[in-house]
């Protein structure tokens, strides 16, 4: 692992005219997977926005992948350092079909290591539905395009932002291996949730987000020791 | 999609909305010059007629004389309303003392009931319709360069002559194309030739193939062309790629402007009849004119409707002069009407009761590319009709100001 | 010979061509307003304007430099396309944050100045532009005669749509352009510089409209007013077509061409606004257009 961290936030502050969304966040990833949980409303979504560079909100502060600053970087530009954003709600497009989403966003290294067929082994339920398009998906499958057509993209970090929202059990289970499978390959996981249940068995270390602040930083290990504590910031 | 309906109609309002600017002014002769200058008519008369009335002015001497002219510009964009409130705005507010050029028969029309009431003058020059020597004549207007009547009698009875006798009109539908249309219908019939068909096309149109179609399914030998300008040229070009001429039928262009036929190309163009009273080559007076006027107008020389404009000009500020006054509009006309006309445009002429200026027209055929010796050698002469032959008798046009 | 309402069927064929030839223009240049509005949110006002400048652009090629038609096609669209670029880069861009309205009234004012300078330098008359030597003459279908360039029009064009059709629904491409159609900010999160294409298809936009008016030139004058007077038809056709919607462009445009062309057969007074009324008609039935979806 490099001394330098992969994702460094520092002093981050974000608004939205003169509220604001975001106050001092620092949070270092080094690589494995990190979660940022919190409830709804604490700034969760501004996050992950802010660092793919995406509107509305007003950025202040640091965000660097790997020393380059990546506050005020235009979102393409973000994607091709390979951070990839599965955002919240999947955001498919109702007038592409699946393989179109998954040939659409293909880079060079990419579509080297993440090959069509490879998207399709990991989710062999989307190749059964590679004509439909992506309005026709269950909300488990369009999870699964969602995520397969970011690895397309030769993303080396993933951020996801509520990845199993909306979604049955068994389902929310199939996504966590698969995101632990996508961890054991090498990507970095920067998961952002609720549902502390699923971030714990997916996630190394957790940074608790509250009205735009970072007031906690809880690694799995201690979890269960602290799980009191725990319930009170997410008012469980 | 609201507010797209909201835009369209915003864009209706902004473009019906462009008004006249003069500013006022006393104890000056002022000459508003009236016309297209922007759209389908602006070549043929447009910003070539104020260079023709300032030219005018000029050689009036009325500076030396003492007489203070001054030309005013608006473009009436060949809508009569447009046109009405210009005239209304220049009569009342900025008076001015008489409106020229005024293409476009309705807008003609329109102007000269203002120009009646006012009192004031209008000359025109390059409106067509010959009933402002008719049923809508006054003693404040005079009808200048030509009219239907004298094309339709200048182009219909020599093409019926020629052999010509049956005809389908294609119209412009509007004042001047339907004035057009029975003027030469009558000459045709009159010579004993057939119409067998009409079509009325919007004004302005770019596309005439389905009307030349049609034309072409009716067998006649000659295609009227009761329209003008940028109808015209379009007519003509896209018959030939039609096969018009080729496949036997012909083209009567009833009003072309050497301008039209320069945006034709003689290759087009040639062997067209027409009729006008004014051609730049005619003698060493139309030449030289013709000569100044294009060095003043980017290289292009002089319609007959600017050359009108022109000699209009230089008559009225004679017959100011003779009266010592412009105020009253009608008196300043019958003192035209009284004064013999002479100007390098169309020579020595008179001017009639009914408001007829009086000249001779002319019929020219267009030339063939090889005859052209160059730029705007367009035309040859093929017959002169004496100035008492080339209009409407006085009798037969029912202009209540003539006693019989 | 047979009549349908008193009229020749075989007048009624020709002129169904000729609908088809008019309608041909009408689809090339909402394809090019569909195009644009569906990505940029803009209703392109200087498409008039730009039209007229591929014909201008034609006859200055060939009056200057001596290259005919033939090169015209391909480098009229490429010039005024890179026109649309520079306007795209420079002005509309400034204006994506604020109401469309904005958009519409700058390509509104652009159609002004752009209309006025050509106006100001080359008259209103127009200038004659010949048709291809190869193109000229016709063929007697029987009920008509058809000249070979108004042939070529409809071939080009059908051929020009289905392949702006087909680029747009088919490939990678156009799977980026209904992708950002549908979400910009989240296709410029996967890698993909929107900016850019945004500036690109503005400037196809405007290159379909450019090769409509190369394609005019040898047909109708080329004049400063010639964008002017089709654009606000074409306008009405992307209207009942539906705002953005690709096909809905192509096939309304062909389709009331020919109503417009039967129109001209039986009441020609109302040639010019049957197109018109067809719209307060589809608006009142089915306000977002025949093919377009509730946005």
């Amino acid at each position: 692992m490099a001394e330098q961290p992969l994702l460094a936030i520092e002093a981050l502050n974000a608004y939205y005219g003169r509220a604001q969304a975001l106050e001092d966040v620092n949070v270092e990833i080094t690589g494995g997977s990190t979660s940022v949980i919190g409830r709804n409303g604490m700034g969760k979504t501004t996050l992950c926005n802010a660092i793919v560079g995406l509107p509305p909100a007003r950025i202040t502060g640091s965000i660097r992948d790997q020393g380059k600053e990546l506050v005020g970087l235009a979102s393409y530009k973000v994607a091709k350092l390979g951070i990839g954003y599965v955002p919240q709600g999947r955001r498919l497009f109702p007038s592409l079909s699946v393989d179109e989403h998954l040939r659409m966003v293909a880079s060079r290294g990419g579509a080297k290591r993440w090959t069509v067929d490879r998207a399709y082994e990991l989710f062999p339920r989307l190749q059964e539905r590679k004509r439909n398009g992506g309005a026709q998906l269950s909300g488990g499958e369009q999870q699964m395009l969602a995520i397969g057509r970011i690895l397309r993209t030769g993303a080396t970090l993933l951020l996801l932002d509520e990845p199993t929202e909306g979604l049955a059990p068994v389902i929310v289970q199939q996504i966590g291996s698969t995101i632990r499978k996508l961890k054991d390959e090498g990507l970095t996981i920067l998961l952002v949730e609720q549902n502390l249940r699923f971030a714990q068995t997916v996630a190394d270390r957790h940074y608790v987000l509250e009205s735009g602040r970072v007031i906690d930083m809880i690694p799995s290990a201690e979890l269960d020791a602290n799980m009191q504590k725990v319930h009170e910031y997410l008012g469980v | 999609m609201k507010v797209l309906s909201k835009l369209c109609v915003a864009v209706a309002l902004a473009c019906g909305a462009a008004a006249a600017h003069a500013q006022y002014s006393d104890n000056v002769i002022k000459i508003g010059v009236l016309n297209d200058q922007s759209g389908t008519y602006a070549d043929l008369a447009g910003p070539g007629s104020t260079v023709a009335a300032r030219m005018a002015v000029e050689d009036f001497g009325a500076a030396k004389k003492g007489m203070k002219v001054e030309i005013v510009v608006a473009d009436h964009q060949n809508k009569p309303e447009v046109g009405s409130s210009i005239a209304r705005q220049w009569f009342d507010v900025d008076k001015v003392d008489v409106i020229v050029d005024v293409p476009t028969s309705s807008v003609m029309l329109a102007v000269n009931q203002i120009a009646k009431e006012k009192n004031k003058v209008l000359l025109d020059s390059t409106g067509g319709s010959s009933d402002l020597t008719g049923k809508a004549c006054t003693p404040n207007s005079i009808h200048w360069t030509y009219d239907t009547w004298a094309l339709a009698n200048g182009t219909g009875s020599a093409v019926v002559k020629t052999g010509g006798n049956t005809w389908f009109f294609l119209t412009a539908d509007y004042a001047f194309g339907h004035a057009l249309e029975k003027d030469t219908e009558a000459v045709v019939l009159k010579n004993g030739g057939k119409v067998v068909g009409k079509v009325r096309h919007p004004f302005p149109s770019s596309d005439f193939s389905s009307f030349l179609l049609q034309a072409q399914s009716s067998k006649a030998k000659i295609i009227g062309l009761a329209n003008a300008g940028a109808d015209t040229i379009s007519a003509i070009k896209q018959g030939a790629e039609f096969g018009i001429v080729k496949g036997g039928q012909q083209f009567a262009g009833l009003l072309v402007f050497i301008t039209d036929v320069h945006a034709l190309g003689l290759d087009k163009a040639q062997g067209l009849l027409l009729t006008e009273s004014f051609y730049w080559d005619l003698n060493p007076q139309t030449r030289s004119f013709s000569q100044r006027f294009a060095k003043l107008h980017k290289g292009a020389m002089p319609t007959m409707a600017q050359a009108g404009v022109y000699s209009s000009v230089l008559h009225y500020l004679k017959a100011v002069e003779a009266l010592k006054s412009d105020a009253d509009g009608a008196k300043v006309v019958a003192k035209m009407k009284e004064l013999p006309t002479d100007d390098p445009i169309f020579g020595k002429g008179s001017i009639r009761q009914d408001g007829r200026k009086l000249h001779p027209m002319y019929l020219f055929e267009v030339k063939k590319p090889a005859e052209s010796k160059g730029a705007w050698d367009y035309y040859k002469l093929r017959s002169t009709i004496p100035a008492n032959e080339a209009f409407r008798p006085e009798k037969d046009g029912g202009c209540p100001l003539v006693k019989s | 010979m047979s009549e349908i309402f008193g009229i020749p069927t075989q007048a009624l064929f020709g002129q169904l061509l000729i609908g088809l030839i008019n309608g041909s223009f009408y689809a090339l240049l909402s394809l090019g307003l569909a195009v644009i509005f569906g990505l940029l949110n803009i209703i392109n006002f200087a498409h008039g304007a730009q039209y007229m400048m591929g014909a201008f652009c034609a006859w200055f090629l060939l009056k200057k430099l001596g290259l005919s038609y033939w090169w015209a096609l391909v480098l009229g669209p490429i010039i005024v396309g890179a026109t649309g670029v520079v306007i795209e880069r420079f002005m509309l861009s400034k204006l994506y944050k604020l109401d469309h309205l904005y958009g519409f009234l700058l390509t509104f004012g652009l159609a002004l100045v752009i209309q006025g300078l050509f106006r100001h330098e080359f008259g209103s008359t127009g200038l004659p532009y010949a048709i291809p030597k190869s193109l000229e003459g016709g063929q007697n279908l029987g009920f008509m005669f058809l000249p070979n360039y108004r042939a070529w029009v409809i071939a080009a064009s059908l051929t020009v749509c289905l392949g702006t059709w087909f680029m747009i629904e088919k490939t990678k491409l156009g799977s980026y352009l209904r992708a950002a159609t549908e979400n910009r900010e989240l296709v410029q999160a996967f890698g993909i510089n929107v900016p850019r294409m945004i500036t690109l298809t503005y400037g196809f936009g405007v290159a379909l409209g450019a090769f409509a008016g190369v394609m005019a030139a040898p047909i109708y004058s080329v004049s400063p007013l010639m964008g002017g007077d089709l654009i606000i038809v074409v306008f009405a056709v992307v209207v009942i077509g539906g705002m953005g919607s690709i096909m809905g462009s192509i096939v309304t445009g062909f389709v009331l061409g020919i109503l417009e062309g039967l129109t001209k057969v039986f009441y020609p007074e109302a040639s010019n606004i049957v197109i018109f009324v067809v719209m307060a008609i589809v608006l009142m039935i089915k306000p977002a257009g025949l093919f377009g979806t509730q946005r």
